[in-house]
């Protein structure tokens, strides 16, 4: 593949913002009043002001993970995060920055085990897409348990020939094939080193 | 009622391709570790184990392999562009390198021999299906068979008669017949919508059966009368289809070769094996029974023992081999 | 004898010259006989004449080398001369003459130049005109400036320059042979740096005969703009782009008469597409207005508007827009200096007060309408009197503007049409804003506005909030009497949407009017006579005012919280917000007793301790040791109040009352209480050494603690002495400390599991940080001191496993290098609490996980990283059993860091165990925890790439 030539020289960057994931509330002794003042009083004080709870003394303060009995099913979000960071072949700049992968494009059917994966290429005849779709192809196989299915799609309307990529994309034969090709793999490795 | 015999482990990767010796003794699979393995019925231990690990040929996937119907000769197609043929040294029931086929552009994706032992034929990403002829472990290439409009996935020999089923990603079957020292197309078989992985004949013949990525199994029945309007000398038809039972795509069907039993088992990508019987009236397919979850992920390849017909081999990407019997 | 003398002098004098000439003698000869030369016209032995006498022939000679080191001679000479001898003029004229004459010699060029250097800038007034127009007749004209070096150029330039100074007639001569022509094509930045400075020069002292030649001299200059220029690392010459950019645009603006063709110039230059172009262009642009002057520019000036506007409106660059408007007030100030206000008026009108009014007027295209306000903003705050004129003329057109646009809007709704909602476009937005930076020029030029009343009559018909909030602001601060302005505020601010568009008008008033801040505060925040829910909403508002407009406003919010602390605790909350983020709040006397004073009477309040260590830490010394005094006698009401104080004061703290040391350490032996313990701690740390007091409280913390080990057998007590134990070694204590550590490791056998566990947990305490440790003194080595009296300790009980927690949670503390040298002895240590099986007598999740926090840490090491290689072997498969370890997410998380932690290794060394790395990694990607499998996603991609 001639890298030579973008094939969209100035595509348009978008700022990224940060997604949080919705956190159950930890169980709380306190009355409901009490609760209710404390949020009146946090909503005026603002995010960048709320009181911090108080330390305490003698305390070992590490990372750690919350060790609740709950199992935390992979979701849309987790996928984003292993793809956001995916840089565009020909660019120096991130899917999330292009704005080709999105969080609202993300879907896990729980149930099948299937992730559900569109992409949005920067220009309708990109022919990196098929490049762009093997890179995350690439990153899900070595990031997702086996037990789940993937399905990675161009978002609809997005690309020319949108149906002879997604086709491609979901041959897991030439995918492997394509694996094997240790060029391809080096380029496609180079978008995900450090995603 | 569908039990499982024996898991066999031992490729490090996918496996993708699994067939029986026409003997019925013998299993040989392949798989993206480059390797192709040869498995035995073990009556000690009542388990199958490998026999030989065939090494050092290939320098990609290896992708199918198909034994001569004699079982002296196995042929295995890979994607490093080469299919390999190996010989059984009589007395040891050990299998040496004998020589490669070259000539494909691409990888070679299928290997099929003709019930004569005569002929082979292989196909892979480069459109074309060849036909080669074996002579003293010499192997010419006697027609390059253009016609598909993509990636070829299978070949594979009519049990019987000299016609040739090709699969592709073109969403078509074709079958080829040679005239006149040429190989031409004479029938093109268009049902599915997308990707024809796998095809496969009854044990006589008279059907085939085609799975696809599009989630279906069409059975076709060839007939032979000329007909009139198309001026076609045969031609399959669509008989009847399996819908709506498969919920990813479909890799691989086998028809028993069981001689009153008509089964079909199917290998499919929601990692269930499933097994179909022809109906009281004989027209349609009923699912006999599902193996959900019969492997961890994806099954690749199912096949049914010629021999003993009621066991079943099936492969998978989570690097294993099961043998199930069907009762 | 004499005569023999000087016949040797004169011999001498002719064998240095003879020598030096001879093209033949080697450079260290020839530098030797230069040295005998100088030093003996230095030494007045050779007079300027005998010089000249008995180089004259050398001068003239056929073979070129000769006659260079002749000259070279003749200009150490002269070099030499100056100041040391008294020389007759005839003869430096003649001298210059015969060098002007013999120009022509191009073979010498470059000695005969410096010696005209030299005779011009040594003797500068000595020559009569004809002689130095005749000579730079034939500079100009014998000499192909161009085509000499660089140093030579430079020469060239020097002359020129000492010409114009001193002979300033000759000026017009200089540009009729063809000065302009000489300079074409300077490349060379220290040249040209030269050429800019002399041209300011040329044009002030031959100022008449400038016009004649601006446009070929512009055009010249002109040629060189934008100037970028980056200077190599090493260079010498110490000349910056800046240098350059500057002298260049002086040199432009350096005439009157280059105006007419600089204003054309840069406006092209300004629209061009590359951005550093502009940006230069706007600097130099603004530079010429103010140098040429109003009268210069005023043909010119409606253009320049209108290219200045065309540029604000098409840049989406923030940087240059904030160059244009800051140019813009300098542009202004230039042009509207003049005695007559009409033509001030009009300089500004044209081009840029009615198109911004005609921009508010416009329906469809007022988005440029911000944009407009910045830049008669910009305008206005030039001065008072421009702000003043600006605001007179255009605040009864926008309101009326606003009324029009009102009433066509009710229009439009009448007629059933689709109403525009598009507030920020809208144009009584626009208007809003337009007034709002007109208000606030005001402000800060200082000048009077006049329409204070009828602008907040139309203010209350408006609907834009976050406009008309910046506007009351500023208008309340143009009239602090008026009450509605404050009133508005008050209503906005307790909005939930408008709060922090307030609360930033807010910040913006405090900094010109804090006196109105604080009478906003008092006349709208009556805390007395509201109910419990008002107080939270009030406080908190307060609260955020306090953190957002400085630390006067923020005390006197403290101050006013502070008597009204018992009727919630949201005071308090709120107080502390205000002080944790206030930094720059002084504390004086009332403030801090007021304080006290809450806090006695108060509950014994948890956020009160937090304010007293804040608070207290501002105060200066005398007032802690004042406050430390007054809770002192009412210790034991407040015992916490106190501690708060102890840990918050300054080293030179007078605490001498033992009696409530020791009260302070008995309870918190038995309550396990760690604030008094912390206390004590530092008040031990902030004491001298010296002092006797300091010993006896440290005997008492020894007896306490050593004493009563059995006595309170409780994991809080064993936290306790933990934390003591890490002050006395931070203060260097070490006999004591030693005494209390092995009480420490004797309670590792201890029967109880619960005080086991405690006092394992204790070594992580001891070489723990604390937030409380930046009251203390510190020496640089305890930690390490505390890791190698114990390790060694730890590593003869090999029984039991508790010992092995212990050591693991002091390994990951300590520094690298004591580990190094020691690392054979200690690493099998963590291997063997990794190689733990279920049932041992200490839970393995605390004591795989010390061990895997102190693998993490030394793999983390250059030194100790390096020793692990020896036993990838034995820690590969102990990382691999315990990233897949059920019970514990963090024990997997730690492993899966520590195998990601390994992937810097050789590849080599790693590649034996790759595949089953990744086999296993590939479980681990559906761990069920997310933080585990992000890990482990990261490692299994990194053990991917692995590669030689």
């Amino acid at each position: 593949m001639d890298l030579g030539d973008l094939i969209n020289p100035s595509p348009k960057v978008y700022d990224v913002a940060p997604i949080k994931r919705e956190t159950r509330r930890t169980p709380n002794t306190v009355t409901e009043d009490d609760q209710n003042a404390e949020q009146l009083f946090n909503s005026i004080l603002g995010p960048k002001y709320i009181k911090k709870p108080l330390e305490e003394i003698g305390t070992i303060d590490e990372d750690e993970v919350a060790d609740s009995e709950e199992d935390e099913e992979i979701d849309e979000l987790e996928i984003y995060d292993l793809l956001r960071n995916i840089k565009d072949p020909e660019h120096p700049l991130t899917l999330e920055q292009l704005k080709v992968a999105q969080h609202s494009l993300i879907n896990i059917d729980q149930l099948t085990k299937t992730i559900t994966v569109q992409f949005t290429p920067t220009i309708t005849h990109c022919s990196m897409a098929t490049l762009i779709g093997l890179c995350i192809r690439v990153k899900l196989l070595r990031s997702i348990p086996k037990t789940y299915k993937v399905d990675i799609k161009v978002s609809q309307g997005s690309h020319e020939s949108e149906n002879a990529v997604n086709r491609q994309l979901n041959d897991k034969e030439r995918v492997a094939a394509a694996l094997e090709n240790s060029k391809l793999l080096s380029v496609v490795d180079k978008c995900i080193i450090h995603s | 009622m569908l039990t499982l015999l024996d898991t066999i482990t031992g490729h490090t990767d996918r496996v993708w391709c699994a067939a029986w010796s026409n003997d019925g003794q013998f299993l040989a699979t392949c798989s993206s570790d480059k390797m192709i393995k040869i498995h035995k019925y073990d009556a000690n231990t009542n388990k199958w184990r490998c026999k030989q690990t065939l090494d050092a040929q290939h320098s990609r996937t290896v992708r199918s392999v198909s034994w001569s119907p004699n079982g002296e000769l196995l042929a295995c197609a890979s994607f490093d562009r080469s299919t390999s043929i190996w010989r059984r040294s009589s007395e040891q029931e050990d299998f040496h390198f004998v020589n490669f086929l070259e000539g494909h552009e691409s990888e070679v994706k299928c290997v099929s021999w003709d019930s004569s032992g005569d002929l082979l034929a292989t196909c892979g990403r480069d459109k074309s299906v060849w036909v080669w002829l074996e002579e003293d472990d010499d192997f010419d290439c006697v027609g390059v068979l253009n016609g598909h409009s993509q990636d070829v996935k299978r070949v594979l020999w009519h049990p019987n008669r000299p016609l040739l089923l090709s699969a592709s990603y073109d969403d078509t079957v074709r079958c080829w017949c040679e005239e006149l020292d040429d190989w031409v197309c004479v029938d093109t078989l268009r049902g599915h919508t997308s990707t024809v992985w796998d095809i496969c004949f009854n044990p006589t013949g008279t059907h085939v059966a085609s799975c696809s990525d599009d989630l279906n199994i069409i059975i076709w029945r060839l007939e032979d009368q000329s007909i009139a309007t198309t001026g076609k000398t045969l031609e399959f038809r669509e008989e009847t289809r399996i819908s709506g039972e498969h919920g990813r795509s479909i890799y691989s069907v086998s028809w028993s070769k069981h001689a009153e039993k008509d089964l079909i088992a199917s290998a499919c990508g929601d990692d269930c094996l499933r097994i179909f019987g022809r109906n009281k009236q004989g027209e349609q397919f009923a699912l006999l029974h599902k193996q959900d979850k019969a492997h961890e992920t994806d099954l690749n390849c199912v096949a049914w023992n010629p021999v003993h017909t009621n066991l079943l081999a099936t492969t998978s990407d989570d690097h294993n081999i099961k043998i199930w019997k069907f009762e | 004898m004499n005569w023999d003398k000087d016949y040797n002098k004169q011999c001498d004098e002719l064998h240095s010259r003879d020598y030096y000439c001879n093209p033949d003698t080697s450079a260290s000869g020839k530098k030797e006989a230069l040295v005998s030369i100088t030093t003996r016209i230095s030494n007045g032995e050779v007079d300027l004449n005998t010089s000249i006498k008995s180089l004259a022939d050398y001068l003239t000679v056929t073979d070129e080398r000769i006659r260079a080191a002749a000259y070279e001679i003749m200009d150490v000479t002269l070099n030499n001369i100056k100041n040391k001898q008294e020389v007759v003029v005839q003869t430096l004229c003649s001298l210059l003459r015969f060098f002007g004459d013999r120009l022509h010699d191009y073979e010498c060029v470059n000695e005969i130049l410096t010696c005209i250097k030299t005779l011009m800038s040594t003797w500068k007034n000595s020559f009569e005109n004809d002689l130095v127009s005749s000579i730079l007749h034939q500079l100009l004209n014998d000499v192909s400036i161009p085509a000499l070096t660089q140093p030579l150029r430079l020469s060239c330039y020097v002359i020129f320059d000492l010409i114009a100074t001193h002979y300033p007639s000759m000026c017009k001569l200089l540009f009729a042979n063809g000065f302009i022509q000489s300079i074409d094509g300077e490349r060379d930045p220290k040249n040209l740096l030269y050429i800019f400075q002399l041209i300011p020069k040329l044009c002030s002292v031959c100022s008449d005969s400038i016009p004649s030649v601006a446009e070929e001299l512009f055009e010249a200059l002109s040629c060189y703009f934008p100037i970028t220029y980056t200077p190599a690392a090493d260079d010498p010459r110490n000349i910056t782009s800046q240098d350059l950019s500057l002298a260049l645009t002086t040199a432009m603006t350096s005439h009157p008469s280059f105006s007419t063709y600089c204003f054309p110039f840069l406006m092209e230059k300004l629209s061009t597409v590359v951005l550093e172009t502009k940006k230069e262009s706007i600097k130099a642009l603004t530079q010429c207005i103010q140098t040429f002057g109003e009268d210069h520019t005023r043909p010119f000036l409606t253009e320049i508007w209108a290219y200045i506007r065309t540029e604000i409106i098409r840049t989406s660059n923030m940087d240059y827009v904030h160059l244009i408007l800051d140019s813009i007030t300098l542009i202004v100030n230039a042009v509207c200096s003049t005695n007559d206000p009409n033509i001030n008026f009009k300089n500004i009108h044209v081009g840029l007060i009615r198109p911004a009014v005609t921009e508010l007027e416009s329906t469809t295209h007022s988005k440029f309408g911000a944009l407009y306000s910045r830049m008669i903003y910009s305008a206005a705050v030039a001065s008072p009197s421009i702000c003043k004129m600006i605001c007179d003329h255009m605040i009864p057109h926008i309101l009326q503007i606003n009324d029009h646009h009102q009433h066509s809007h009710h229009h439009h709704h009448h007629d059933g049409q689709p109403c525009n909602h598009d507030q920020s476009h809208s144009p009584s937005s626009s208007t809003m804003i337009m007034i709002t930076q007109l208000a606030q020029a005001s402000i800060e030029t200082s000048s009077s506005f006049s329409h204070f009343d009828s602008i907040v009559e139309k203010m209350n018909q408006s609907s834009n909030e976050s406009e008309a909030i910046e506007l009351i602001s500023r208008l309340s601060i143009l009239n602090p009497d008026s009450k509605s302005c404050l009133d508005w505020l008050n209503r906005s601010i307790r909005n939930d949407q408008k709060r922090e568009t307030t609360l930033n008008a807010l910040q913006w008033m405090s900094k010109h009017s804090e006196s109105l801040v604080i009478r906003f505060i008092d006349e709208h925040f009556d805390l007395d006579t509201i109910d419990e829910s008002d107080l939270i909403v009030n406080v908190a508002i307060l609260s955020r005012m306090g953190v957002q407009c400085g630390s006067n406003i923020c005390r006197v919010i403290v101050m006013k919280l502070m008597p009204i602390s018992n009727r919630s605790k949201f005071v308090m909350d709120g107080i502390h917000v205000m002080v944790s983020h206030c930094e720059s709040m002084s504390v004086d006397r009332t403030m801090m007793n007021s304080m006290l004073d809450q806090i006695m009477s108060n509950a014994n309040h948890r956020v009160a301790f937090q304010i007293v260590l804040i608070l207290h830490s501002k105060c200066d010394l005398e007032l802690q040791n004042e406050c430390i005094k007054r809770c002192t006698s009412s210790y034991e009401r407040h015992p916490h109040l106190l501690c708060a104080l102890l840990i918050s004061c300054r080293q030179q703290i007078s605490f001498c009352d033992l009696q409530i040391g020791e009260h302070l350490i008995t309870s918190s032996i038995r309550h396990g209480d760690s604030k008094s313990l912390y206390a004590i701690a530092s008040v031990l740390n902030k004491l001298y050494h010296r002092e006797q007091y300091y010993h006896q409280l440290l005997q008492c913390v020894a007896k306490h603690f050593v004493v009563s080990v059995d006595q309170y057998a409780s994991a809080h007590h064993v936290d306790a002495l933990s934390v003591v134990l890490r002050y006395l070694y931070m203060r260097g204590e070490y006999s004591v400390g030693d005494q209390l550590g092995r009480v420490l490791i004797g309670l590792l056998d201890h029967q109880h599991a619960q005080i086991k566990r405690a006092a394992s947990n204790g070594f992580a305490i001891v070489m723990n940080q604390s937030k409380y440790d930046h009251h203390v003194i510190r020496q640089v080595l305890y930690k390490q001191r505390f890791f190698t009296v114990h390790a060694n300790q730890l590593n003869h009980h090999r029984s039991n496993s508790c010992h092995l927690v212990a050591f693991a949670n002091m390994i990951y503390q300590v520094n690298q290098s004591v580990i190094s040298s020691e690392m054979s002895k200690l690493f099998p240590m963590v291997l063997r609490s990794l190689s733990v099986v279920e049932g041992d007598d200490v839970s393995v999740v605390d004591l795989v996980g010390a061990g895997l926090r102190a693998v993490k840490v030394l793999l983390s090491g250059d030194d100790t990283r390096n020793l692990i290689v020896d036993y990838l072997g034995s820690l590969i498969p102990h990382l691999l059993r315990w990233c897949r370890y059920e019970s514990d997410a963090n024990v997997r998380l730690t492993s899966v860091i520590c195998l990601n932690q390994l992937v810097t290794f050789q590849y080599y060394k790693l590649h034996p165990f790759r595949q089953s790395v990744l086999d296993v990694l590939g479980e681990v990607i559906g761990d069920k925890k997310r933080l585990v499998r992000r890990e482990a996603v990261k490692c299994r991609n990194d053990w991917f790439v692995l590669s030689e």
